[in-house]
């Protein structure tokens, strides 16, 4: 069985708390929620005060929370003994319509096999629950072989490390410099499946390697995510 | 090393997860009970091109609207689609010399699965998005008007599918034998009341709280006995935090900004229900000192 070991090195006051965040930027009203098969999907009313902001998640400039989680044949990975390096967190599920573009024809096709050449460490997480779209290892390592994936697609089954993180949807991206802070956070690009905005095309991750590399600051260092949800578990 | 079964399943997913430009009419088939993975989006997303009036006058507007019908349990998004998902959008097309104005969404409800940390915007049920057509005054030719209009989306419910859909309508010129009348007037109706109003019909009083933590609009809104917001694209990097309650007779909306957001310029959509009526209003407020 896959584990995920959750080292809280850099976590403190975030922790457990973020199990239950919505983001800084929703009210954690709990009106809608999907319905089960066979009822209609109109929002619950609800008439209770509402709790205010949630506890942020980890913040550009801060330092990455650590994890340790096992790749689809059972090696571990440790992010802090990766310091020194540069690293792309890459949230996956291979079910998910964003996901199967971006790496069927989309740029996540060649864009980890060009920075990986260059040093940088990039892992898949896949942060879905046991049953859900996309999780389990039989279709984490079909996709893996359809797409040609040579990194680490690493299983957060209980969703600990995703929480942790923040991460709202696939693809969700992260890079962390060699010092183990977190200097972009969010969407791949400006083109979610594909549909290129008027001004052109944007690689938000690419930027920010390039910056790295360059020793510059990242200009861009945070934009909202798109995709499909993380399919964490129900609480 | 080939490895067949694996192949398979992937290709089951790629059928679900919307090669969408779906050539082939889905078939008559399955209810959205059968199993996820075969679903289509054309079996749960139905798209139909409706017209508030049953012919054009020269030079007085129509509505075309796109009215979607889908299937019970999914939904698609609205133009925010909130933390997850994709905005759905349609594409109208009218003769030559007819002007087109802006699609109009109507407002959204809130959509979280059980578990998951993303809030999502959207409809579910049915849904219009709306455009207003207008002719040019003197029309040259007598024949049937052809509309159509193109619609792409996202359907989700525990998983997504890409879909789009196109539909089209004929209607006559209008004419002193046979004038336009209005069709589908309820439906219309309904529409226009779920379109978001102009921010005075809030009756809203708000307030600016800045200091160097950030600035806070405080909304009080009459007559409300729940306050939803709906965040624009594209602006919720600023927005931190959000408060919104309702209680019988008295509503409050709280929007957080980050310090550096001045001066600050609060958009959205407001939801406010009052007994039954649930009726949006187009936020629109720029900090004053």
């Amino acid at each position: 069985m896959i584990r995920a070991t959750h080292l809280p090195l850099y976590l403190s006051s975030l922790s457990l708390s973020l199990a239950l965040a919505c983001g800084g930027s929703q009210s954690d009203e709990p009106t809608a929620t999907a319905p089960a098969p066979g009822e209609s999907a109109a929002a619950v009313p609800a008439t209770a005060q509402t709790a205010g902001a949630t506890a942020p998640a980890p913040q550009t400039g801060t330092p990455a929370p650590d994890f340790t989680l096992a790749d689809l044949d059972g090696k571990q990975v440790q992010l802090s003994s990766l310091k020194g390096k540069t690293v792309v967190l890459e949230w996956f599920n291979p079910g998910c319509p964003f996901v199967r573009y971006s790496h069927g024809e989309g740029p996540l096709k060649d864009l980890a096999k060009k920075h990986t050449a260059d040093g940088v460490v990039w892992l898949a997480i896949n942060s879905g629950s046991e049953g859900k779209q996309g999780a389990g290892a039989e279709m984490n390592r079909a996709a893996r072989q359809d797409w040609s994936i040579d990194y680490p697609i690493l299983i957060d089954a209980n969703g600990q490390v995703g929480k942790a993180y923040d991460a709202k949807t696939t693809p969700h991206m992260f890079v962390i410099d060699g010092n183990g802070q977190i200097v972009y956070r969010g969407a791949l690009d400006n083109a979610p499946l594909g549909k290129v905005p008027a001004d052109g095309q944007v690689n938000y991750v690419e930027n920010a390697l390039a910056s790295l590399a360059a020793g510059k600051p990242v200009e861009v260092a945070e934009t909202k995510s798109y995709g499909c949800s993380v399919k964490y578990g129900s609480l | 090393m080939s490895r067949p079964a694996a192949t398979a399943s992937l290709a089951l997913l790629a059928l679900a997860a919307g090669s969408a430009p779906s050539a082939a009419q889905a078939p008559a088939g399955p209810a959205p009970a059968a199993r996820p993975s075969q679903q289509k989006a054309a079996d749960l997303v139905k798209v139909e091109l409706v017209a508030d009036a049953t012919g054009v006058s020269p030079g007085k507007p129509i509505t075309l609207a796109m009215k979607f019908t889908i299937a019970t349990g999914w939904h698609i998004y609205w133009e925010n689609p909130g933390e997850a998902g994709l905005a759905t959008e349609v594409a109208f097309a009218a003769p030559a010399g007819y002007e087109i104005g802006p699609v109009r969404y109507p407002g959204p409800d809130r959509f979280q699965t059980p578990g998951e940390t993303a809030a999502s915007f959207g409809y579910a049920g049915s849904a219009l998005l709306s455009s207003s057509v207008t002719g040019p005054r003197a029309a040259s030719a007598a024949g049937p008007l052809r509309f159509s209009a193109e619609a792409t989306y996202l359907v989700c419910r525990d998983m997504c599918i890409r879909g789009q859909g196109k539909a089209s309508l004929e209607l006559p010129l209008a004419s002193r034998a046979q004038p336009a009348r209005p069709a589908n007037a309820a439906l219309f109706r309904r529409h226009r009341a779920e379109l978001p109003r102009r921010q005075a019909e809030l009756g809203a009083t708000p307030r600016w709280e800045r200091d160097a933590r950030g600035v806070r609009l405080v909304l009080a809104i009459k007559r409300a006995d729940r306050v939803e917001y709906f965040p624009p694209t594209g602006e919720d990097l600023n927005l931190v935090g959000q408060k919104s309650a309702g209680a019988s007779g008295k509503g409050e909306l709280q929007l957080d900004y980050k310090p550096g957001f001045k001066p600050a310029h609060a958009r959205g959509v407001v939801a406010v229900t009052d007994g039954a009526e649930r009726r949006f209003y187009a936020l629109d407020l720029e900090e004053k000192p």
